[in-house]
């Protein structure tokens, strides 16, 4: 991926509302996107955000109320789902029941007319891509929920598309398996260089998958970034929620400069905080800071700057993840070594180093 | 009691009622197929094979030593299955965008639909075919109406022919196709449609490729639905088709009738079982790929 590549798909301005009237819902509004060539892009939130309905407006499955669809610097709005140079993988798969594993793979191929000795030739390519060669003649109801899925995006490949589109393919695979068709996802997108857009809402999986991530909520994409800017970056409370685990501290803002400020925590220390952009707190505002479990520091009462009490200890091999309550009340999440044995009621002190904490735009 | 026992005698009413209203009858039919006629209908206990020669087959009036095939029957035999298919074909024509028409309403609309087609059969059969009578005959609403547009000078004769009766029984037996196959198109995922279109599938050919063949239980079971009454149907053909185009049904019901032949009758009924019989077969053997494809998976 380069940064300078056009972009494949550009998004400007798009609404969708459904229903009218009073009961007008605004699934989608006023979404701006690009999506350069051979890039990952993820789609992130939860459900009800609109990034299936986004995916469903770059498939043609819907139209917009407003805004444009281009793809590769065409506009596609107006142009249904068969005149658009994408492919969809499906919640469910979607895989034809009547037809055979290498029918379905070429199902697309016979709609655009291919020769059917061309057609043989490209199913087979794809089936040795997804490695299920020995399937061709079965039935989808004949195959795994794994099989299913890898069919599932032969079929979507074999056109050849621009873009695949991935509508949360995942999220009806138990978790072993989710993890291997990651990897197997990964592997076919560096092999066929295809640009992809994937709707999850699961940040795991976003942040193992993208090249970048644009998080959803209520219609609206909160934020555009890599995984390591999401997570180190979050623009705002919100997004720092949903990606990854977070802690919100109420701190007094003294002083900013330079993208840095320095702020006093409730129990009156001062440590030097990171702002992020977008904010309009000026010094002696009340703001609110957020801050990475791994980087709270945990040792004995007394030792840090704060005084906390454990409230959970839970062991997850290797770490162990505390939840703590600071003496005002707020709740803190940190991950600390096994070494002691954290119990729950234990007191515990709390250093925040400097640069852990991210002021927050009010 | 065993289990064995007690599994039979919750069966031993249904097997009764069966017995007595199904395969005693047909037994009955069957003896007095072979049977001599009675002077005033009923039969006579003498064995004779005359009722199933004469299904086929005729002797000449003046020499019994010539024998030659039964043309009227032949005649009644093939337009009963030939009006039948033909009933089958239109109401699959008819059928099919109603189905799917309802089958693509939102969900809460699609009862009001399905309830509109089943209205018919709120109404007797005899009102309904008299009905079709009103709005075909030479002066009726047809005529009427193409005569008043300049269209046609004379009456068209419609009542009392073939037309007739394919156009009453199309309308009686369309419901029973348009239910199985609405039943079998609503089962159609959405989302295969959606993968059709996205596949670079035309409307059309997504409902060739992928409607029509997942359907295609719905259509054989309206098919068997529609052709069975049809080729049995003895009220529409006789109010509709007049005395001179008789149908398998008319011609039974003659027997028991006016012909006093009760023998004919039994075999003629006995006959008209064997076809349906056999497109019964016929359906077995369409819906058989999709048996074998269950036992596989």
């Amino acid at each position: 991926m380069t940064t300078d590549t056009p972009a494949t798909v550009r998004v400007a301005g798009l609404t969708r509302v459904f229903g009218d009237g009073g009961h007008a819902v605004r699934a989608l509004d006023n979404v701006d996107l690009q999506v350069k060539g051979g890039e990952f892009f993820t789609l992130l939130g939860p459900s009800g955000c609109g990034k299936s309905t986004l995916l469903r407006l770059l498939a043609g499955l819907e139209r917009p109320t407003a805004g444009t669809v281009h793809i590769d610097g065409r506009d596609v709005t107006a142009l249904g789902p068969d005149r658009r140079p994408v492919n969809t993988v499906f919640q469910q798969y979607a895989l034809f029941p009547h037809l055979s594993v290498a029918d379905n793979i070429g199902f697309g191929l016979r709609m655009l007319g291919w020769s059917r000795s061309d057609r043989a030739a490209r199913v087979y390519e794809m089936l040795a891509l997804i490695q299920l060669e020995g399937l061709a003649a079965r039935r989808p109801d004949a195959l795994s929920g794994g099989q299913q899925q890898r069919v599932a995006l032969a079929r979507a490949l074999a056109p050849a598309p621009r873009v695949l589109l991935l509508d949360e393919p995942l999220s009806a695979l138990d978790v072993k398996l989710r993890r291997e068709m990651q990897d197997e996802l990964k592997r076919l997108q560096r092999e066929t260089h295809v640009t992809c857009v994937f709707v999850t809402h699961d940040q795991d999986e976003a942040l193992a998958l993208s090249d970048r991530v644009a998080v959803m909520r209520e219609g609206r994409i909160c934020q555009v970034d890599t995984p390591a800017g999401l997570y180190e970056a979050p623009a705002d409370a919100a997004v720092a929620s949903f990606v990854g685990d977070a802690s919100f501290l109420e701190v007094e803002l003294l002083d900013t400069a330079d993208g840095q400020a320095t702020v006093r925590l409730p129990g009156g220390s001062v440590v030097r905080a990171v702002l992020a952009a977008g904010g309009t707190a000026r010094g002696g505002d009340r703001v609110t800071a957020m801050v990475r479990p791994e980087r709270v520091q945990v040792g004995a009462p007394g030792d840090g700057a704060l005084e906390a009490t454990v409230e959970e200890a839970r062991y997850e091999g290797g770490t162990t993840r505390l939840r703590l309550c600071l003496d005002d009340g707020t709740t803190l999440f940190a991950r600390a070594g096994a070494a002691p044995a954290w119990q729950p009621g234990a007191r515990v002190g709390v250093t925040l180093p400097d640069g852990a904490l991210r002021v927050l735009p009010a | 009691m065993t289990a064995a026992q007690r599994r039979w005698l919750l069966l031993a009413p249904a097997v009764a009622i069966l017995a007595c209203v199904a395969a005693g009858p047909l037994l009955v039919m069957l003896v007095y197929s072979f049977l001599e006629p009675g002077e005033f209908g009923g039969v006579r206990p003498a064995f004779s094979l005359d009722a199933w020669f004469s299904v086929l087959f005729a002797r000449d009036m003046f020499d019994p030593e010539i024998v030659e095939p039964n043309i009227a029957h032949l005649a009644i035999l093939w337009r009963s299955v030939s009006l039948a298919l033909q009933t089958t074909l239109v109401c699959i024509v008819l059928g099919f965008p109603t189905a799917w028409f309802i089958a693509t309403r939102p969900r809460g609309t699609r009862e009001l639909w399905l309830f509109l087609v089943t209205i018919p059969f709120w109404t007797n059969l005899l009102v309904r075919t008299f009905a079709i009578q009103e709005v075909i005959r030479n002066r009726g609403l047809v005529n009427t109406l193409l005569m008043q547009a300049g269209v046609i000078d004379e009456p068209i004769q419609m009542l009392y022919t073939d037309f007739a009766v394919l156009v009453g029984m199309a309308y009686v037996f369309l419901p029973l196709m348009v239910l199985p196959l609405y039943a079998a198109m609503e089962r159609v995922d959405r989302r295969l449609l959606e993968a059709a279109r996205d596949l670079y599938a035309s409307r059309w050919r997504m409902f060739r490729e992928v409607v029509l063949p997942l359907s295609r239980p719905g259509l054989v079971a309206g098919s068997v639905l529609v052709f069975i009454p049809a080729i049995g149907a003895w009220v529409t053909p006789r109010l509709l088709g007049g005395g001179r185009n008789l149908m398998l049904g008319n011609l039974i019901e003659l027997q028991f009738g006016q012909g006093r032949n009760w023998p004919l009758g039994a075999a003629l009924s006995m006959t008209l079982l064997a076809l349906v019989l056999v497109a019964l077969l016929v359906y077995l053997r369409a819906v058989d790929p999709d048996t074998r494809r269950r036992d596989h998976g």
